[in-house]
């Protein structure tokens, strides 16, 4: 797709800077996919939480790993890998943590949000937006509708980033569109009233 | 009609977004051009995927990028400090352990203070480490006898 493409272009210059040392051409880089490492990680792990773990854990591997990076994947493809590569790490040691938790039986007072309840902003609503659909499918689905759907990525692009094949893709992204748009009608009852097989 | 309205709403649900907007020469793109319901059912479902990506776009890290720069290079200095004590942890254990091995080995006569172990003679290098790892030979007082220490 034209979108992450024309980036990686244009990210040749920073990606050789960085590699020399350059912190200036490091830290352009960070900022130029800092939030994009995010939302590959909300819709991989689909908690925002562990999200902001994901992406710090990325970019510390980022900077450790950015010199063996030899040109021969586009950055993004590779930077999605070292993504999902933390995120299953973090989510590994996670599910550890909280088995070991859940043995020792200690209880932590349940998170009270700052801002209030009453003040919803439109991030707040973008967030339960996105947990809501996202909730729904399962990991792989989540990933592969985000990086198509959502991000423009095409299935071939998405199959080299997943390490997966096409067709696999394919019946990923398949489940996942029926499932959110099953959703997105279930909130317009009146459009698929008359058809054969209703949602 | 009906049955080409129920084909193309099952189509729809899997369909490519361009054909949501019926966009393309497809039978389903043409089909949303064509039938108004259909037509409503695909304008729907698009916007919704818009929805969902705009939503997307809006979320971002609570710590702010600098932040979180700060952080990388913090940790990774850490990283190099740590990287440092282990690569040369074990080789400074060793040489802790040999000299006591050796100051021990040494007759209680000699040991006055202002007394000096004898330097190990220089040798030819008895091995070469493999790539990456580090040798380290202690000789002993029984001169058959050699320690090698990888690491
Ligand atoms: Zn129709």
């Amino acid at each position: 797709m034209s979108g992450p493409a024309r980036r990686d272009d244009s990210d040749q210059a920073l990606i050789r800077g960085a590699q020399a040392g350059e912190g200036a051409a490091f830290e352009d880089l960070v900022r130029r996919y800092y939030g994009q490492i995010y939302r590959w990680a909300v819709a991989r792990t689909g908690d925002r939480d562990e999200a902001e773990d994901v992406t710090q854990e990325t970019l510390l591997r980022l900077h450790r790993h950015l010199p063996s990076f030899d040109g021969r994947s586009r950055f993004s493809t590779w930077l999605y890998q070292v993504t999902r590569s933390a995120a299953a790490d973090l989510h590994r040691k996670r599910a550890r943590r909280e088995r070991l938790a859940l043995r020792v039986k200690r209880h932590t007072p349940v998170a009270v949000d700052p801002r209030g309840d009453e003040v919803v902003t439109d991030e707040r609503r973008a967030s339960d937006l996105v947990k809501t659909f996202l909730e729904e499918l399962s990991e792989r689905q989540r990933e592969v509708f985000d990086l198509v759907d959502l991000q423009g990525f095409s299935t071939v692009d998405v199959s080299e980033m997943l390490r997966m094949e096409p067709v696999t893709v394919r019946s990923h992204l398949f489940r996942a569109r029926k499932a959110i748009r099953k959703k997105i009608l279930a909130a317009r009852p009146e459009l698929v009233e008359g058809y054969g097989q209703q949602v | 009609m009906a049955s080409k309205c129920d084909a193309a709403f099952e189509a729809l649900l899997e369909a490519d977004p361009v054909e949501l907007a019926g966009r393309g020469d497809s039978d389903l793109a043409a089909h949303v051009r064509e039938c108004e319901r259909c037509g409503a059912v695909a304008a729907n479902l698009l916007a919704g995927q818009e929805q969902l990506a705009a939503a997307l776009l809006e979320l971002w890290p609570r710590t702010d990028v600098a932040a979180a720069l700060q952080s990388v290079h913090e940790r990774g200095r850490r990283r190099l400090a740590w990287e440092r004590v282990s690569r040369w942890g074990p080789v400074a254990a060793a040489a802790a352990i040999a000299a006591a091995m050796v100051l021990q080995a040494l007759p209680a006569a000699r040991m006055v203070p202002g007394d000096r172990v004898p330097a190990v003679s220089q040798a030819e290098p008895l091995l070469e480490a493999p790539s990456g790892q580090n040798v380290m030979v202690f000789e002993t007082r029984d001169r058959s006898a050699k320690v090698i220490w990888f690491n």
